[in-house]
């Protein structure tokens, strides 16, 4: 499946539910926006207000399997190419 | 042989209050390169941070071949060190993304809030007969008789490895306690246990391989079949689950105990309600006492940070032992207080390569000073608090013991 099949999308926010497996991190970071669903999987609830903003992108830097995309926002900072050892 | 330091964070009194060290770096020098360790020290809560989040300009990548040990070490031990490096730099700790999140991705599942959540039982009742064991004898030292065996027989439980070898494997782990301290000829000690911990789990991913279970081990198995991860960092990963599972939460514990015993009034409120207020109580403690005391990072490139010039290829220590104790993020930073909301310590890290037994860890903690204070709230220090000794390490804050005692 592509990514477009299976995010789910609200506003601008992406959780690709191939790659989430409930670490809960982003809840944790922005309460308001995720949340888990039963199947244990996190889902966006709403936009994000231009004050949580912040928080939405600090959870998907925090995301650690990378399930958390927001399109047209600073992805440098968010990638690197390194790692391979 | 043993190199000691006069100056620096591997001089005594670095390692004995590295709150009074770095606290006094931080309000006179809060980016200072350090000359015995030829490194960056960042010491600030918001410039801690923004290095952790900046991953693109601040790799994980920190021990490539062309990066020298330190402490340094003795030349004929060269490649001793050369082994250990590689298996140390194939644990997803270690990688940047993308990659990071692909290795990661093996494990994670085990370690969400939900999943732990369901092992809570047997922590407890892991915590329950050690004391149990222990009540009776009125003294015990938390270390050894609490802290070490409670998150090696969790972390053993939880990887597939059997009852019977935990003493070996426990031995073998507790070498890489050594990996920053200062002797040039440690890695004659570390090298040996590396290859035993190689040769160990490789027989065990080849029983899973026949037969697969429900533990760590067979998912690591599992990545090594659907290509993610080589033989060789499925054994580095496996390495650094039990290292990382087993050497921190030894810490914490231990640590937390002590602080509590130099706060008395804190461990009396926790003992009136332990359930209401072990939570918070938790958070505090890993903030007040990180086991880790700083994380490194590398410059990829050469960058202007807070007036400095970072070169690319030099080491940074994000010192959270320094930012957690930071005024401009916390009041009142040096007390301990358990009731302290809202907590955002940096103990587990910030960005993506937070904790990832974090919750794991929370649940062993709060087991273990539940039922302490709910058992011994008179615990007291049975020896003279400037009797206890720290390994002389740069990285990990682990007391050598901590005998304490209560009344029967």
């Amino acid at each position: 499946m592509t990514q477009a099949e299976t995010a789910v999308r609200i506003g601008s926010v992406f959780v690709d539910r191939d790659r989430c497996v409930g670490s809960g991190l982003c809840i944790a970071i922005a309460p308001g926006i995720f949340a888990l669903d039963a199947a244990g999987q996190s889902t966006v609830t709403r936009e994000p207000s231009p004050a949580e903003t912040e928080g939405v992108l600090e959870a998907a830097d925090t995301c650690p399997v990378m399930a958390i995309s927001i399109p047209g926002t600073r992805p440098s900072t968010r990638t690197t190419d390194g790692g391979r050892a | 042989m043993a190199t000691s330091f006069t100056v620096g964070p591997l001089a005594d009194d670095a390692i004995r209050d590295p709150y009074a060290y770095y606290g006094r770096l931080r309000e006179s020098d809060p980016v200072y390169w350090e000359d015995t360790i030829g490194s960056w020290f960042v010491t600030r809560y918001e410039d801690v941070v923004r290095i952790l989040r900046n991953p693109a300009q601040f790799s994980s990548r920190t021990l490539t071949e062309s990066v020298p040990a330190f402490p340094p070490i003795d030349p004929s031990d060269v490649s001793l060190r050369e082994h250990v490096r590689a298996s140390e730099a194939a644990s997803f700790i270690r990688i940047d993304r993308p990659e990071h999140a692909t290795m990661r991705r093996t494990v994670q599942q085990r370690f969400t809030p939900k999943e732990i959540e369901r092992w809570r039982p047997v922590v407890r009742l892991l915590v329950e007969k050690l004391l149990d064991d222990l009540q009776q004898q009125g003294s015990m030292d938390i270390v050894g008789d609490l802290a070490r065996p409670l998150p090696l027989a969790m972390i053993t439980t939880m990887m597939g490895v059997p009852e019977a070898d935990r003493p070996d494997v426990r031995a073998a782990i507790d070498r890489l306690l050594e990996l920053r301290q200062a002797d040039p000829h440690r890695f004659r000690r570390i090298e040996p246990a590396i290859t035993w911990l190689e040769t160990y789990l490789g027989q065990l991913l080849e029983e899973r391989h026949r037969r697969p279970a429900d533990d760590l081990l067979t998912l690591l198995v599992q990545a090594e079949r659907n290509g993610v991860l080589s033989r060789e960092r499925s054994l580095a990963n496996g390495i650094f689950l039990l290292h990382a599972g087993q050497v921190t939460t030894v810490s914490l514990i231990s640590n937390g105990m002590l602080a509590f015993l130099r706060h008395p009034d804190q461990w009396r409120h926790l003992a009136e309600d332990p359930a209401a207020r072990i939570a918070p109580a938790v958070e505090e403690v890993l903030r007040y006492e990180p086991s880790v005391k700083a994380f490194d990072r590398m410059v990829t490139t050469d960058t202007l940070f807070e007036r400095r010039e970072l070169k690319a290829g030099q080491r940074v220590y994000c010192v959270i032992s320094s930012a957690n104790r930071d005024a401009r993020r916390f009041g009142d930073p040096d007390r301990l207080d358990i009731d302290r909301s809202p907590n955002p310590h940096l103990t587990f890290g910030s960005g993506f390569h937070s904790c990832l037994g974090a919750n794991l860890v929370r649940i062993e903690a709060q087991e273990i000073f539940s039922a302490l204070a709910a058992r011994f709230p008179s615990i007291t220090l049975a020896c003279t608090d400037s009797d206890l000794e720290y390994i002389p390490s740069l990285v990990h804050r682990q007391l050598r013991d901590l005998p304490v005692m209560w009344r029967q």
